[in-house]
């Protein structure tokens, strides 16, 4: 044979090449016992897997079929068993897995609808919280605005307090508003009428945050420096409801301790850490109203605090400059993170990422274990007004527009909004981003919504 | 040491240590129930020169440790010399891959299962059809749909 085909021509050696080859070759996939083939398709990552479920009848049900290496692939690369757009949980992962993928293709490469519309005049948005659903804003105006989250249409005006409304938090259809008023005011958002006010502070209250778990507890900071702890109620409760007057029910007490204005508020589980213009970070029991540790070593004041419950330790952000990370367990300042150079106003955290946003137009992403600096964001003209940011994003208000950046790279990946006056606030969740801006005295909302280009397949 | 040595069996014999026989579980059970003996196992599923390239590959990994995490097996990584074995046509990697599947030598089936998603990593899908020679059995409307359902995999 061997001397037989040493004397063939070319020609007919790639003619028997073309016998031969195929015959030794073997589709695995479709021949090999299922469970082994499932350990051919568990080494591939999603993109080869989908290619490959066109090859055959039999490739597209093997592969289509393997729920566990779809699911496996979607914890591994950080999606959620829940549908992004359409908030359902579902278990064809790999239809899961597509939506996730393309959602977030739409986000870096900018597609998405918009959705313009006015509000609150030309005052300040100094608040804005916003689901599927609503979208809900505080202005220096004393009015709390509601509105359609799909179409930006206005859905109430909640009118009451006498002065701007600087903090607001909602928890399913109660709202609480903190105001300069000195008020407290819980909402209820499916009837508009307010059912609750809270008496107490003696200054304008700063900053509030209702806890989370079963039965939600309202912690506010004001200007007065104490903090006040109180119990959330439930606007459907018609008996509770309370208007100011007399022995308040829901005042549970309040901490006190702070010298100077309560700026900014964190919680997790039973504790709560406070910023101050007295330059200290405190953290307090919630349940005794007890202060637990006097953090001190910022030399100006405290405009920002997080918890980092992953590693017990909290962050401080100062007009020092400087960001603090501080041991929860003993109070000792464990770093000091320095680069910025002038207010650190905004602080964001994450398990992967602590980001700080400063008045020097830069923000900068750290390592929370390490307090490394990983990358400093530069490319906004002046103060960073707001900013969000998730495991793969961060997105930055200032004057001019907002801009979104690469978390890991700590590249820019775009301008969502230009030629705009200011960026007051911003907020996003998996599918939109909303921001209130100012452009030309007037303030308006813009609705970004990712969750269009090839979503609509919404039936699976 | 005839007592440390273990003989597979299969129209030839072969005469293997034990701590390389031992790479199989089957085998390491086959042994622990009939106890030291140096009478032939039977291998009747496996053919002389299949089990030849096994005994190779467990000689080569005699000193391995014999756990892995799940981690490890998930990825495509393999080492040069398991990379050098595996350089065979078709018909014998799957003989492998199916000698190590009854034999249960866990880390030889995944270095297997392994050098087969690297033929099919990064591919199109006629690049795919090609290299296993599979015959497209969809029909036009078919493949169009099924297209469309794949086409964020081409969103990067």
């Amino acid at each position: 044979l061997f001397q037989l085909l040493k004397r063939s021509s070319t020609n007919t050696l790639q003619f028997i090449n073309s016998v031969i080859m195929p015959v030794l070759k073997h589709d695995f996939l479709s021949t090999l016992p299922v469970e082994i083939s499932r350990r051919v398709t568990g080494c591939l990552d999603a993109f080869s897997l989908a290619k490959a479920s066109c090859v055959s009848k039999s490739w597209k049900s093997i592969i289509d079929a393997d729920s566990n290496s779809w699911k496996l692939l979607l914890i591994k690369d950080g999606y959620s068993f829940i549908d992004p757009v359409l908030n359902t949980t579902s278990t064809d992962y790999k239809w899961l897995y597509a939506r996730h993928h393309t959602l977030k293709q739409n986000w870096i490469h900018g597609r998405a609808t918009e959705v313009v519309f006015k509000g609150h005049d030309k005052f300040v948005v100094t608040c804005l919280q916003f689901d599927n659903e609503k979208i809900v804003s505080g202005a220096d105006d004393s009015h709390v605005n509601i509105y359609y989250t799909d179409t930006g249409k206005k859905r109430m005006t909640l009118e009451g307090h006498e002065g701007g409304v600087w903090a607001l938090q909602y928890v399913g259809n109660t709202l609480v508003t903190g105001s300069t008023d000195r008020r407290v005011r819980v909402w209820d958002m499916e009837t508009g009428k307010c059912t609750h006010i809270f008496t107490g502070h003696t200054s304008t209250i700063r900053c509030l945050l209702l806890t989370k778990g079963s039965r939600p507890l309202i912690v506010t900071g004001s200007r007065d420096s104490t903090l006040r702890v109180w119990k959330l109620p439930d606007p459907k409760d018609v008996q509770g409801h309370y208007y100011g007057n007399g022995d308040n029910p829901y005042f549970i007490h309040s901490l006190v301790g702070h010298r100077q204005s309560v700026r900014a508020i964190a919680n997790h589980d039973n504790i709560i850490v406070s910023g101050s213009y007295d330059n200290t970070v405190r953290s307090w029991d919630m349940n005794t109203g007890q202060m637990i540790h006097l953090m001190e070593g910022h030399t100006q004041k405290v405009y920002s605090v997080v918890i980092d419950s992953e590693r017990n330790r909290c962050m401080s952000g100062s007009m020092d400059s400087s960001v603090r990370i501080w041991d929860l367990e003993t109070g000792d300042c464990i770093k000091r993170l320095e680069g910025h150079t002038v207010l650190v106003g905004l602080l964001g955290l994450t398990n992967k990422y602590l980001v700080s946003a400063a008045a020097d137009s830069i923000l900068r992403v750290w390592s929370p274990d390490t307090g490394i600096c990983n990358h400093a964001l530069s490319g906004h003209g002046n103060s960073i007004t707001c900013f969000q940011h998730d495991d793969q994003k961060v997105i930055s208000g200032s004057e001019g527009g907002l801009k979104m950046w690469d978390i890991k790279t700590g590249k820019f990946i775009r301008d969502l909004i230009t030629e705009v006056d200011c960026v007051w606030r911003v907020a996003f969740d998996g599918r939109r981003c909303v921001a209130a801006v100012q452009k030309k005295n007037e303030t308006s909302f813009r609705i970004l919504d990712f969750g269009v280009h090839n979503m609509y397949n919404s039936d699976n | 040491f005839v007592q440390d040595l273990s003989r597979f069996q299969h129209g030839g014999e072969f005469r293997v240590d034990k701590d390389i026989a031992e790479r199989s579980v089957l085998i390491k059970n086959m042994l622990e129930d009939v106890g030291d003996s140096d009478s032939p196992i039977p291998l009747p599923n496996v053919s002389s020169k299949v089990l030849g390239k096994v005994i190779e590959w467990c000689t080569h990994h005699r000193d391995d440790p014999t756990t892995q995490d799940d981690h490890e097996r998930r990825n495509t990584d393999i080492e040069e010399w398991d990379q050098k074995y595996m350089d065979v046509d078709q018909e014998t990697l799957f003989d492998i891959i199916l000698a190590a599947n009854y034999l249960d030598i866990k880390p030889l089936l995944d270095v297997g299962c392994k050098t087969v998603a690297n033929m099919i990593k990064g591919k199109s899908a006629e690049e795919i059809r090609r290299t296993f020679n599979i015959t497209n059995d969809f029909t036009p409307e078919e493949e169009a749909q099924i297209k469309k359902e794949n086409e964020w995999a081409e969103d990067r």
